[in-house]
């Protein structure tokens, strides 16, 4: 049976399932900060999964089965964020990674919320939230401080790339409107 | 090429070039020297003096954790000074009681600013030496393989104490807290009970 015969009921809780995922991501936030101060990375690296996999149901039941907002769409980047600066300072805390690079995760975020009504292809600004998150759970699951760093780092860097990818293209937006 | 296909392409390569420099820097950041004067952790006290030699790594960690012991020195009565492992650093260790070597495990072995450090001191004369290591997970490798050039340097290693990041630091010693305040109060504990003549 195609999803277009699926009774209406059954579609509402199949999009409102969708919406729980994405909180659900939120709720995992406060854990995985707290695991990993506590020095409990086995359950936090566990919860960065479940959450990891919220990130990719959660939109697509939406798309599919729901009505796609605007409100839904930011709530599913402040989600992203939010599970993100969980565990990335949670690693500055616990002495895992310096703090640096959630400046970087901050700034980028920023940006990217301050661009988004500007239409250009950016594809690792597009998918910068699953890059952290892969990231971060590296960090999580690697037993040597060298190549912990090694992963924030490239976490500071992916961020910094997609800030200047973004103020590149809006400072020529910018320029052309201006000419 | 789908879109799809090309976007992770484009993601991946992104990543494959930020893990490379990512990559290089760390392996410039973690053996390099940092040069720091010699910093008097505590100028009083009547048990002997020692010298804290460490390498502050990437994260504030090792700083907190080498402080903290230097604290629990000089609150043991220790005169205590403190520096960076760099070819600056003081190596006339005359008048000193003790040598205590402080540093991060990058791939279980200790900084090399700190090998090299230990290196360029030579014979050690029987002196006694500490190592106070932090790691991710298990700092014994890192613990030996150090104890072990001090030891061929004729140090006499007093004590060796690990500290990580990625499994709880002793709770069931009774301290509180976070991991990194779990690891702070037991650094700051064992620099407590270092006493001159410890095995």
């Amino acid at each position: 049976m195609s999803q277009q015969r699926w009774p209406p009921a059954l579609r509402r809780a199949a999009a409102a399932s969708g919406h729980l995922l994405t909180a659900a991501r939120l709720a995992l936030s406060p854990l995985v900060f707290t695991w990993i101060v506590a020095g409990r990375l086995g359950p936090a690296a566990a919860a960065l999964l479940l959450a990891m996999a919220t990130d990719l149901l959660d939109g697509p039941l939406v798309r599919r089965y729901g009505r796609p907002s605007r409100a839904g769409a930011w709530c599913d980047v402040g989600a992203d964020l939010a599970l993100v600066v969980a565990a990335f300072a949670g690693c500055a805390a616990a002495g895992v990674l310096p703090w640096w690079p959630l400046g970087a995760i901050a700034a980028s975020f920023a940006v990217f919320a301050s661009t988004t009504r500007t239409r250009f292809h950016d594809p690792l600004g597009r998918s910068i939230g699953g890059v952290l998150m892969t990231l971060a759970l590296g960090v999580l699951l690697m037993p040597d401080l060298a190549a912990q760093a090694a992963l924030g780092t490239t976490a500071g860097i992916a961020c910094a790339l997609t800030i200047v990818a973004r103020l590149a293209v809006v400072s020529r937006l910018a320029t052309r409107l201006s000419a | 090429m789908s879109p799809f296909v090309r976007h992770s392409l484009i993601v991946a390569a992104a990543m494959l070039a930020s893990l490379m420099a990512a990559a290089i820097w760390v392996a410039w950041a973690t053996s390099r020297e940092i040069v720091t004067g010699v910093t008097p952790l505590s100028s009083t006290g009547t048990t002997g003096r020692a010298l804290l030699v460490y390498h502050p790594g990437l994260s504030d960690f090792p700083d907190r954790i080498t402080a903290a012991f230097g604290a629990g020195m000089a609150a043991a009565g220790w005169r205590v000074d403190r520096t960076t492992a760099s070819a600056q650093a003081q190596a006339d260790l005359a008048g000193y009681d003790l040598l205590v070597l402080g540093s991060p495990v990058y791939g279980n072995a200790a900084a090399r600013p700190l090998t090299h450090y230990l290196e360029r001191l030579g014979d050690l004369g029987g002196r006694p030496v500490a190592l106070v290591f932090t790691a991710a997970g298990d700092a014994g490798p890192a613990l030996q393989a150090s104890a072990g050039q001090a030891q061929a340097q004729h140090g006499r290693v007093v004590g060796r104490y690990g500290y990580t990041t990625q499994t709880p630091n002793g709770p069931s010693q009774g301290h509180a807290g976070s991991n990194v305040e779990r690891a702070i109060a037991m650094a700051r504990d064992a620099g407590a009970k270092l006493r001159p003549g410890a095995p």
